[in-house]
């Protein structure tokens, strides 16, 4: 991964960071249901990003030639799909 | 206790088990839901938030980490592979087997996974001075690559990936009949059986565990066991603590990371002999 992409990747995890810490912060102090909303988005911003960074390096490695690795990270994210649907379907 | 000491505490514990976590790749959960249970938190409230706090953890340390080169996002996501496959499988089988038997075992590899890890001496890989600082990432098409210490680059290639990849799986299966978490398992895997460096390991780690709490947290999501106002407070606390942890990993020399990951590995060994 080149220097640029390292650096965009480290951004952009650090915006939905800041997001996700300002919402939680202030859920906490808010309370009640407006500050129950915001704790969800700071979980809903924070649970997304693990899969969103391994589809963004998905999109990067298929743009750039790397189709062995970019199936790969495909197929972890379909993998990961398919074990929560069947393990939900299952219990 | 007032309600504003329970919630400085739960950040103060997670942000304490965070940090710890994030210096060798192991996550906080094991740590943080038994000292949770201490207080007036059942198992099944707890879990959740062990999740939220890998996930947080993982997310805040990864942004230093992949900024630093020393997240392999391609070896995480070959040996990610195995070991998510693992635990859909040992999901499906909890229950089959007895959880004191499954609690035992996973001590006994935590301990030999620090006794493996604080055996070792010296570096496996070295600084090559040949190496400009643009050389300091993960290489295409391939799952080798160069990090940075202290001013110099450190080039590594893993080996015995298929070794590494049928392991994984294995411990994804322990994990998942066991329903912990597998970053202590994971970092060791990766620097003493496919020889990461132990660096490297910790942030690819760090950067793996997220992904399998993400898929674990959905589930529990599905089930309605998150509470969202106590799992704010271990947001807040984790996200200082990855920060906090991946900044110490940075100052701290590969030895002192093995070491430090081996005396947290004998702590978790403990805590779950005495869980089970």
């Amino acid at each position: 991964m080149s220097h640029a992409h390292r650096d965009h990747l480290a951004r952009w995890t650090n915006v939905a960071l800041v997001l996700a810490a300002t919402a939680a912060m202030i859920g906490v102090i808010l309370r009640g249901d407006i500050g129950l909303a915001l704790d969800a988005v700071a979980l809903l911003l924070l649970g997304t990003l693990p899969a969103l960074r391994v589809a963004v390096l998905a999109t990067r490695w298929g743009r750039s030639g790397d189709r062995r690795y970019a199936a790969a990270a495909i197929g972890l994210l379909f993998l990961m799909s398919i074990g929560v649907l069947v393990v939900a379907s299952w219990r | 206790m007032s309600d504003i000491a329970r919630d400085l505490l739960i950040i103060g514990v997670a942000l304490l088990t965070s940090t710890i976590g994030s210096i060798g790749g192991l996550g906080g959960a094991i740590l943080l839901v038994p000292l949770l249970t201490l207080g007036d938190m059942t198992i099944a409230q707890a879990a959740p938030l062990g999740l939220v706090s890998v996930i947080a953890g993982s997310v805040a340390a990864g942004r230093r980490q992949t900024d630093d080169g020393i997240v392999n996002h391609r070896f995480g996501i070959v040996t990610e592979l195995g070991a998510t496959s693992g635990a859909i499988i040992g999901v499906l089988l909890a229950g089959s087997l007895s959880n004191t038997a499954l609690t035992l075992v996973l001590a006994a590899v935590a301990f030999v996974a620090a006794v493996g890890g604080a055996w070792r001496r010296g570096m496996r890989w070295k600084p090559d001075p040949t190496l400009a600082a643009s050389e300091v990432g993960e290489r295409h098409g391939s799952l080798a690559g160069a990090y940075r210490l202290n001013g110099q680059v450190v080039p590594y290639a893993p080996t015995r990936i298929t070794l590494g990849v049928v392991l994984m799986a294995a411990s994804g299966v322990i994990t998942g009949l066991a329903g912990v978490g597998g970053g202590f398992l994971k970092t060791p895997l990766s620097s003493e059986v496919m020889r990461l460096p132990a660096k490297v390991a910790a942030g690819t780690s760090t950067f793996t565990i997220g992904l399998t709490a993400t898929t674990a947290l959905l589930l529990m999501v599905i089930d309605g066991r998150v509470d969202a106002s106590d799992a704010a407070l271990v947001v807040l606390g984790a996200l200082a603590g990855g920060t906090i942890g991946s900044g110490l990993q940075r100052r701290l020399s590969p030895q002192v990371v093995r070491r430090a990951t081996s005396v947290v590995l004998v702590v978790i060994a403990v805590i779950l002999v005495v869980r089970a």
